[in-house]
């Protein structure tokens, strides 16, 4: 019987695949959409209870209006959304429930740079799906929008009792900073 | 009381339609354009389009009405005799440039004056270049300007990210936050769920292979950081240290 625990060891730091990065992928564009519509309700919310369409002369909203600023918020929060969580955390929320982690191919944390590029090629990947699909060909599972920001995904779990040990001794690291220095200050 | 508008004021029938074929005053017609939009939608909204019986004027305009179109003229006026005059300006010293040089030539243009001319035409020539360089210059100038500037942005949202992520601050409120959401139950679930798609991802890979009638692969590319434990927030650099301290 194959142990969970060595199953789980046996992914790190290997590079993820199709399924994994699918369905992280739709988790957060779930979660953009939500945020999305959640402003777009609230801004129509705001315009027909405070009657400002009426002040400034707009009349009633069509449709096709409230679409195109729909779409226009969901592109905003989609690029902050992605380059804000890969250039800090190197992983979405959607890639963390997942256990992947985007970083350079050398392994580092992403620059703007390449965050930017991906974020473009996803644009180029989405041409027929075809550059998301060549995740399941490539050897190292790169995506079209990879190969162009030059990032790889890997498999980041299990990360509970690692990340615990890692961010415990950081706060113990700070903690004792701060403690010298105040004692410091006293003593000056 | 005399009803007839005074003669210097225009009445609303007298206003000619603009000209948006003229040339000049875009930006201030349009800058008018806004403010007056904006003011009379604020009236409306306010419901304070009527105005006190005392305010109106002889010719039913108000005391702001006249002001502001006092304003906007002097505005428009201002604008258009400013540009007249400064093409005035320009095309008087071209004029005036090429009617000396053409009389200069006349007079100068002959064996005797010749030897005294030239040190002039070489000046005015490496004037010419002066004032084509400094022309250049404004180009790549301009070009090195925005390049600079931009690397610089870029160069200052790199810093940003990298304090937050390398802050130890950060480290410690992220920290603080997934301490919290520690539920056995959600972890386990996803564990579960994380090892059935990693699984899938290889049996799909493997699938598609057959189907397509490719040789099975045997292993992925190495990857950079195969096995290496994946902290998701603290930086390569901290997560060094600790292993070095260990």
């Amino acid at each position: 019987m194959i142990d969970q625990e060595m199953l789980q060891f046996s992914f790190l730091g290997r590079y993820a695949g199709f399924i994994t990065r699918l369905s992280a992928f739709v988790i957060d564009r779930a979660t953009i959409a939500f945020i999305s519509l959640s402003i777009v309700l609230a801004v129509h919310f705001a315009l027909n209870a405070f009657r400002i369409n009426q002040l400034f002369g707009f009349g009633d909203i069509s449709w096709q209006v409230a679409l195109g600023f729909g779409v226009g918020v969901y592109l905003v929060i989609s690029i902050a959304y992605d380059l804000g969580f890969w250039m800090l955390a190197g992983q979405t929320p959607g890639k963390r429930l997942m256990g992947v982690r985007v970083l350079r191919s050398d392994g580092q944390r992403l620059h703007l740079g390449n965050a930017i590029r991906r974020e473009l090629g996803y644009v180029l990947s989405g041409i027929l799906f075809l550059g998301y699909l060549w995740i399941l060909f490539d050897n190292r599972r790169q995506g079209w929008h990879d190969k162009l920001a030059g990032t790889i995904v890997v498999y980041s779990w299990p990360e509970d009792e690692l990340q615990g040990t890692l961010v415990n001794e950081q706060v113990h690291r700070f903690v004792q900073a701060r403690q010298a220095a105040q004692s410091e200050r006293d003593d000056a | 009381m005399n009803e007839e508008r005074p003669s210097s004021l225009p009445t609303d029938k007298q206003v000619t339609p603009l000209d948006l074929s003229q040339e000049g005053q875009p930006i201030s017609r349009f800058l008018v354009g806004l403010l007056l939009l904006g003011s009379d939608q604020l009236v409306q909204g306010l419901g304070q389009a009527k105005q006190p019986e005392a305010d109106v004027l002889p010719g039913g305009e108000t005391s702001g009405d006249l002001l502001r179109h006092l304003a906007i003229g002097l505005l428009a006026r201002g604008e258009r005799e400013a540009g007249t005059s400064l093409r005035t300006v320009y095309y008087a010293s071209v004029g005036t440039a090429s009617w000396a040089s053409q009389m200069l030539d006349r007079w100068t243009d002959n064996g005797l004056m010749r030897p005294f001319r030239r040190p002039i035409d070489v000046r005015i020539q490496r004037l010419g270049d002066q004032v084509a360089e400094v022309i250049e210059e404004g180009k790549r100038e301009e070009q090195d300007s925005r390049v600079l500037a931009a690397e610089s942005v870029q160069s200052l949202v790199e810093n940003i990210f990298d304090q937050l992520a390398e802050s130890e601050e950060m480290d410690r409120l992220i920290g603080e936050l997934v301490a919290k959401k520690g539920v056995s139950y959600g972890t386990s679930l996803a564990d579960n769920m994380r090892t059935l798609t990693a699984t899938a991802d290889d049996t799909l890979e493997g699938v598609l292979r057959k189907l397509l009638r490719r040789t099975p692969r045997r292993a992925l590319a190495p990857s950079p950081v195969e096995g290496q434990p994946q902290t998701m927030y603290a930086s390569g650099n901290l997560v060094k240290g600790v292993a070095d301290n260990d």
